[in-house]
Order: structure tokens, then C-alpha cells, then sequence
């Protein structure tokens, strides 16, 4: 003990009272924030009281989730927390890897036994009773599986393309199983997966649209044909958001416009609302901007395009296929868009009733493994 | 409430201690009461009650236990009482649940069991009563007549929920004679800040590690990994509890109260019995004062000394938890200990210091094993993986991508858990004086707000010794 320590300890004393003085005062007069940008979602607010939810703890659980949510200067302790992990060597964080070159990679989902068998057993059924309906199936693979040269050191990933492999050889023959993971694989080295989102870019989606042509027997177009609009650059996705990574660069999101741009109709039928064009254009100003395409996910939704004498095509899908369609427009001239997760309907009704007779389930196989939607394939209406 | 946590460090603290240095020196203990029944209605706003009850019940034995003293059989009697009662309490709360179901196991029966919530804090405040009781009955202590006083003992928020346990002699004085002076207040603010770095930057990031080798099924594991998991739990549960014992003595320091140290680097330690004298020392002071001696301790022969060494760690295994594996645990070092009384201490004087830690630390993590693994066959698979039961392979890429993105943290952690870090800082005060003087305030800081910066992230926060 020296003369100093006194003062030092006082010193001490004084700096961390001001400061958690300070941080109270502040944290009870600045105003409260509804949502997060960077989160992606919406924060919490000051709980009602009630004897009841603080006898069983709601209260104090959601209390104390709305200081934490509401502190002051939230979005800089994070990128405080997110700079300290990456010094420290953390390479993944909330289920999300930090890979190479900026590259946000979604861990691959975790299997529960017998829920992937369910899932194929659900579309074999499908198949059962549609047989008049030419099926196709593209289970994208994932940037996990793809871009293995990005994932951090000593990280690999094979389960994806194994459940890959499963439903290849499990569902009934005469469903057209389209593998896109080697055309996908062999331009790993471009820019087909984003760096801070889960889904695939315009490019990665060409490349699959591609080898759909080569299996549904339309020749797909080059890309000499298209003209590639850059809407953005600014795009930070949900990988941003989930991991909590910061100081990564953004990405661009591309439009691939066919040269001889066709007229299309875009109906979203359960909102009743018409659009003339399959992009809304005023969420690039949004956070999830990946939402230009389709205006992000409806139950269902109908296209007809300028290609009337175009057969016609029904898609049960996920978002990556909403930057996937765009390719199509130029090959039918309708279109259905269903999304299990908020379609009620019994699509073999809605085929019958538009006299459908081609079929393509898309989905990433990360989505598919995780969500249960697909069983509903089956659904009857009522 | 947690101490790790915002709520507390920037809404109840500042608070509490605004209220506190407002009050005039006769209402300090009741604010710092009222202040503890908040802290701990927050987390347990049922329970508070029994903790109320159980407070008033033993003030009043203590009384009574004092004014029937002359009477011995009558002070007996009630001390027996007293000590029924609150054992009766913990009992039911804990271990009603393990009980029944051993007794079904036994009998075959299938009685139900409606198992309830633990109360927090029931291990801690329960013993720390009792110790107060039976030093009143000894008349080693003095009886306290001020309920006030009496209530701030056992509620204090400091220690009310996670120890250390603190015997009614150590604070006796200090109930009613304070004196707090700003450097006082500021050494109990390092202190504070460096138990909740030690949970939120250390404890909490390792605990991340072991809970990924955790879920892995032993049979994946290579024997590297195992280890290195098991390497992180270690790490985790000392950086855990001594860190909240370390917040637990700063806010006592703040308050005026001077807590007993409860870790004094158990893992330096060269032979079992040391590391029990260095892990929990309020516990082992515990059951040394209160069941180890009074059964005879180590006279009487060799015989009573083992059975009363057999009764002190079946029961600190079974204090930790109400379950199997528990109890196996305070046996297992039972066993140890014993073994070293018999010659094995002796051995270990003769070897270099490095062997004695070794071959303890091989021991405690041996020991963690049981103690995380609840369930005795996950607990024997993992030791499988350890020991190569299970496996050919000692490391995989599995193992290289855990070690290489943790490698900082557990270098870190590593060092935190020797006295080097002391040292070194205390040379630096030597040679730079009034550089240190100057660097020390500024990297408290930097903790508070590194601190501060994960709790803003707070999705993992646990803290182990809560189930206690």
C-alpha cells in the first residue's frame, strides 16, 4: 500500500458512482425506440403493471428485457461487443459462422430424426394423388455448403449435402429432382450468396434458372440478355442482424431485366392488390431490402406475363424463389406463387381450377429443414 | 436479481446507494433492509415470504436461547427446536422431491411428487441463521436484541443470495458500527468491478465453449475435446462464483461491511485438502465449525476421525444439490482427502510443487465431471471420452476449431486463475507508482464497460451457483 492507493481508490469510487449515476439519469429522460434497424426487430416496451404478472415473474422478466432493449446507446455497446469478440478470435456467433472475406455463413440447421423422411413422404404423397402434374423440385443448398472455402478455419459442413442426397434418392422417380449444386458449385468463386444475408444473389439464382431449363427443356437465356440493375448497395441482411457482427461491408442487390422487357401483371390475391411490376422498388429504402423482390412473402400470389402462349407453372416456395421467378417470366405466362407458411388453400384444387400442369417446389435446403410448412402440401381446404 | 445485470448496476445501485448515504446513520440498516427485501422480491416475490419468516423465527429463538441459558436442558431444547425447524425448511424446499423418489426406487412405490421451485438463496440464508443460533448457544457470540440489526444480517443483499456464507461473529460489530470513507468505498467498487468482469468477460464467454462439447454425444468426442470442455468448465464455474463472491465483498465493502473471503486461487492448490481450503472456504468454514468439530474432528482415533470426515463430505455433496451425483461428488473427494491424511499429503511434500497441482487439478476436474453432468451415465460416457474409452482419435478438426477460437480466452482465463496478474500489477505499483495510480482507475473503467457492452447483449447470462 502506497501513498497513491488512497487515491487511486478514491478516484475509482468517484468515476464508477458518475458513471452509474450518469447512465440512470440518461436511460429515465432519453425517449424510448419502437424498433431496431439493426436488429431487425421490434424493441421491447415498459411492461404494465399488475399484482398478477409480478407474482409470476412476467413482470420482472419483461422489465428487465425493456432495459436492456431501451439502453442508452444500445446499437454502439453492440458493435463495442462485436469488436471485442472478433479481437478475441470468436468466429461464430447466435448460430451464424464470421467466414472469409466478410462472408456471414448461417450454421446448417440441426436434424430432428425423422422429420426429413416426413417432408419427402409429404411430397411423395403430393405426387400420389397430382399424377397429371409434372413435378420439379430445386432444394438449394446453402452458402454453407457452396462457399466451404469461406467457412473459418477447420469448419466444414457435410450434413446439408447429405440430406441432399436422401431426398434425391427418395422421392418417387417420376418427380424431376433438379440438383443445382453443381452449377452452383462450380461459380463459387463469384458473387452467388450474399455476405451478410441467407439467400442467394440474382447471380447464384441465375445460375440455378439455368440448370431448370436444361431439366424442364425452355432454353434459358443468356446473360448477354439481361440488363443487370445494381438497386443497391447498401444492403445489410439477416445475417447482419442475427450474428451481431458489425464492420462488414454491405451488399448489392441486382435485377436481372430481360433487354426485351415483356409486360407483367402482378396480383397479390388474398391482399386483393394489383402491381404492374415484380419489384417495389421503395424497399430499397427499407432494412430488409432482399423485400424489393415480390415485396417479400404472400400466400399467393399470380403473374401473367406478355408470353401468352406460354404454359403455365405453380411454384410452392420460399423467399429464395422470389429472386428466382423473375427468370421465368419470359417462359409461361402464368405464373403461381403459393407459400405454405401462409396459403390455407388446397393447392391441387388451385392447380385443377387454372389447369396447371407443371410444378416446381423451391426451396433452401436450410428452410426446408426447418420449417414444417411442406407437410401441409396435402392440405384439403375446410 | 443478478448483480450481472443492468437492471442492477444502473437502476438498483445507484439507487440504493444514493438512498443509503442520504439516510442518517440510525436508518441505515433499515434502508439497506428495505432496499435487500426489493432485491430479492424482485427474483422471488413469493418466497420472500418464508425468507421473512424464517428471519423473525430465528431472531426470536436467539432471544430465547439467551434467556434461558441458565437453564441448559430448556436452551438445548429450543436450540434443537430452532435448528429442526430451519433444517425442516431447507429439507422440504430441496430435497422432498429426492427423497420420495429414492424411497419409491427402494420400496417400489409410486408416490407422487409435486416438486417445488427452489427459493433462492434457501442454502445460504438457512446456514447462515443456524451458525447465528448455535453461537448464541455456545455464547460465543452476543445475543442480538435489535431486530433491525438482526434483519440487515441475514438480508443484507450483498450476500443474501449467492454466500458468502458469513458467520454472526464476523459482522457482529460492524452491524452497528460503520465507518465508510471514499477509498474504502473505491476499493470495494475494484473489487465489484473485477467479480463482474470475471463473470461477463471470463466465466460467461468460456461457458459458451462447454456448453457446444457439452451437447456433442460423448461417443463424437475426441479425447482432445473432451478435455479441452471439461478444461472450460473449470474455468467457468470458478470465474462464476468467485466472481460473484468477489461483487458479493465490494458492495459489502461499499455498504461498510468487511465479508469473508470465500476463494483464494483454489487452483494453485498441491493436494485436495488445500484446494478445499482455498474453494468455498465459507462453506468448508461451515462444516468444519459446526459438524466436523462437533463430532469430534480428528480426536478420538482414527476410526471416528474417518466417519466423521465420511459425514462432513456426504453432506457438502448433498448441500450443492439434491441428486445422486452430488453426493458421489462430496464423497469422491471424501475419499481423497482421507487418503491424503493417511500418507498421500505426506508423499506430496517430498515431489516438486508442479506434480502436487497436477495431480489436484487432475483430480477436481475429474470431480467437475460428475458435478455438470448430472445424469451418472452422461458423467461416465464423458470420462470414457476423456480417457480414449470411446475413441482412437485424439484430436479432430472439431477440436482445432474449438482451441483456435478460444485459444485467447482460456490463455486469459488460465492466467486470471493464478496470483501472477496480483504480482505483476503490485511490481508495476512498485516501479511506476504514480503511473499505476494513474492507469488503475482508467482500466476499471475499460472492465465496467466492457462489462456493460455483453450484458447490453445479454442472451447468455447464466449463473451456476443459483440453484443453491
Amino acid at each position: 500500500m502506497n501513498r497513491y492507493d488512497k487515491l487511486s481508490q478514491s478516484v475509482v469510487a468517484i468515476m464508477f458512482l458518475l458513471l452509474i449515476g450518469f447512465v440512470l439519469v440518461l436511460n429515465l429522460i432519453l425517449p424510448k425506440r419502437e424498433f431496431s434497424e439493426a436488429e431487425n426487430r421490434k424493441l421491447e416496451q415498459l411492461p404494465a403493471f399488475s399484482f398478477h404478472s409480478f407474482i409470476s415473474g412476467k413482470f420482472t422478466t419483461n422489465f428487465e428485457k425493456f432495459i436492456t432493449d431501451q439502453f442508452v446507446a444500445r446499437d454502439v455497446w453492440v458493435g463495442v461487443k462485436s469488436n471485442a469478440d472478433q479481437a478475441i478470435g470468436k468466429k461464430e456467433s447466435n448460430g451464424v459462422y464470421l467466414g472469409k472475406d466478410g462472408y456471414l455463413i448461417q450454421k446448417f440447421a440441426e436434424m430432428k430424426k425423422g422429420e426429413l423422411e416426413e417432408k419427402i413422404q409429404s411430397i411423395n404423397a403430393f405426387h400420389t394423388v397430382t399424377p397429371e402434374l409434372n413435378k420439379y423440385v430445386i432444394l438449394a443448398p446453402t452458402a454453407v455448403s457452396v462457399l466451404q472455402s469461406k467457412l473459418p478455419k477447420y469448419v466444414s459442413e457435410n450434413r446439408e449435402l447429405d440430406a441432399l442426397h436422401t431426398v434425391k434418392t427418395s422421392l418417387i422417380s417420376s418427380i424431376r429432382y433438379v440438383d443445382v449444386y453443381p452449377a452452383l458449385s462450380s461459380h463459387q468463386n463469384e458473387s452467388i450468396y450474399y455476405k451478410t444475408d441467407h439467400h442467394w444473389t440474382s447471380k447464384g439464382a441465375y445460375y440455378a434458372y439455368q440448370q431448370l431449363g436444361r431439366e424442364m427443356g425452355f432454353k434459358p437465356m443468356k446473360e448477354e440478355e439481361f440488363e443487370i440493375r445494381t438497386v443497391t448497395e447498401d444492403f445489410y441482411g439477416s445475417l447482419y442482424s442475427k450474428s451481431g457482427f458489425r464492420n462488414l461491408h454491405s451488399d448489392s442487390i441486382d435485377l436481372y431485366v430481360p433487354k426485351n422487357e415483356g409486360k407483367v401483371t402482378v396480383d397479390y390475391v388474398e391482399e386483393q392488390q394489383s402491381a404492374n411490376s415484380m419489384y417495389m422498388m421503395g424497399n430499397v429504402k427499407k432494412k430488409d431490402k432482399y423485400t424489393v423482390f415480390f415485396n417479400g412473402n404472400h400466400s399467393l400470389i399470380q403473374i401473367k406475363t406478355s408470353h401468352r402462349e406460354g404454359k403455365k407453372l405453380l411454384v410452392v416456395k420460399d423467399s429464395y424463389a422470389n429472386s428466382f421467378v423473375p427468370f421465368l417470366t419470359s417462359h409461361f405466362s402464368e405464373i403461381y406463387m403459393v407459400d405454405l407458411r401462409y396459403y390455407e388453400g388446397d393447392v391441387a384444387a388451385l392447380a385443377r381450377q387454372h389447369q396447371i400442369h407443371d410444378m416446381l417446389i423451391l426451396y433452401n435446403m436450410n428452410t426446408f429443414i426447418e420449417d414444417p410448412s411442406i407437410n401441409h402440401l396435402t392440405n384439403k381446404e375446410g | 436479481m443478478v448483480f450481472s445485470s443492468l437492471i442492477f448496476l444502473y437502476l438498483f445501485l445507484p439507487i440504493t446507494i444514493l438512498i443509503y448515504f442520504i439516510a442518517p446513520n440510525q436508518l441505515r440498516n433499515a434502508t439497506l433492509i428495505v432496499a435487500s427485501l426489493v432485491f430479492y422480491a424482485w427474483g422471488e416475490p413469493v418466497y420472500i415470504f418464508l425468507m421473512l419468516f424464517s428471519t423473525v423465527i430465528d431472531y426470536g429463538y436467539g432471544l430465547l436461547i439467551d434467556k434461558y441459558r441458565h437453564r441448559k436442558r430448556t436452551a438445548k431444547a429450543l436450540l434443537v427446536c430452532s435448528l429442526v425447524g430451519n433444517l425442516g425448511i431447507l429439507g422440504f424446499f430441496k430435497y422432498y422431491g429426492f427423497l420420495v423418489e429414492n424411497i419409491n426406487s427402494l420400496f417400489g412405490l409410486h408416490v407422487e411428487v409435486t416438486t417445488l421451485p427452489l427459493p433462492v438463496g434457501i442454502s445460504f440464508y438457512t446456514f447462515q441463521t443456524m451458525s447465528y443460533m448455535i453461537d448464541v448457544y455456545r455464547d460465543k457470540v452476543p445475543v442480538q436484541k435489535n431486530l433491525i440489526a438482526f434483519g440487515t444480517y441475514v438480508t443484507m443483499f450483498p450476500q443474501l443470495v449467492a454466500g458468502p456464507i458469513v458467520a454472526y461473529g464476523d459482522v457482529a460489530r460492524q452491524l452497528t458500527l460503520r465507518k465508510i470513507t471514499l477509498s474504502r468505498f473505491g476499493e470495494g467498487t475494484q473489487l465489484f468491478v473485477r467479480g463482474l468482469a470475471k463473470k461477463v468477460l471470463l466465466a460467461n464467454h468460456i461457458g459458451m465453449l462447454w456448453s457446444s462439447i457439452k451437447a456433442t454425444p460423448a461417443s463424437d468426442l475426441t479425447v482432445a475435446s473432451s478435455w479441452i470442455g471439461i478444461l472450460a468448465f473449470t474455468l467457468q464455474i470458478y470465474f462464476d462464483f468467485s466472481g460473484y463472491s468477489d461483487m458479493a465483498r465490494g458492495l459489502g465493502k461499499m455498504f461498510g461491511f468487511e465479508l469473508t473471503k470465500n476463494f483464494n486461487y483454489p487452483y494453485i492448490s498441491t493436494s485436495v485438502s488445500e484446494f478445499w481450503r482455498r474453494w468455498h472456504m465459507s462453506l468448508g468454514s461451515w462444516f468444519r465449525e459446526y459438524v466436523y468439530i462437533p463430532l469430534g474432528g480428528n480426536r478420538g482415533g482414527i476410526a471416528k476421525q474417518l466417519r466423521n470426515l465420511f459425514v462432513v463430505w456426504f453432506l457438502t455433496g448433498l448441500w450443492h444439490g439434491a441428486s445422486w451425483n452430488f453426493i458421489i461428488w462430496g464423497l469422491y473427494f471424501g475419499c481423497f482427502i482421507v487418503i491424503e491424511k493417511l500418507f498421500l499429503y505426506k508423499w506430496l511434500q517430498h515431489l516438486p510443487r508442479v506434480m502436487g497441482n497436477l495431480y489436484t487439478l487432475l483430480i477436481v476436474m475429474v470431480g467437475w465431471v460428475f458435478f455438470d453432468l448430472d445424469r451418472l451415465p452422461a458423467a461416465l460416457a464423458y470420462l470414457g471420452a476423456m480417457f480414449g474409452l470411446h475413441t482412437y482419435h485424439f484430436a479432430d478438426n472439431n477440436t482445432y476449431y474449438y482451441l483456435s477460437t478460444n485459444l485467447v480466452i482460456l490463455l486469459l482465463a488460465i492466467l486470471a486463475a493464478t496470483p501472477l496478474p496480483k504480482k505483476m500489477f503490485s511490481a508495476l505499483k512498485q516501479r511506476y507508482p504514480i503511473g499505476s495510480a494513474i492507469l488503475s482507475p482508467i482500466l476499471y473503467v475499460l472492465f465496467l464497460f466492457l462489462s456493460t457492452a455483453y450484458l447490453v447483449n445479454d442472451t447468455y447470462n447464466p449463473f451456476l451457483y443459483f440453484r443453491f
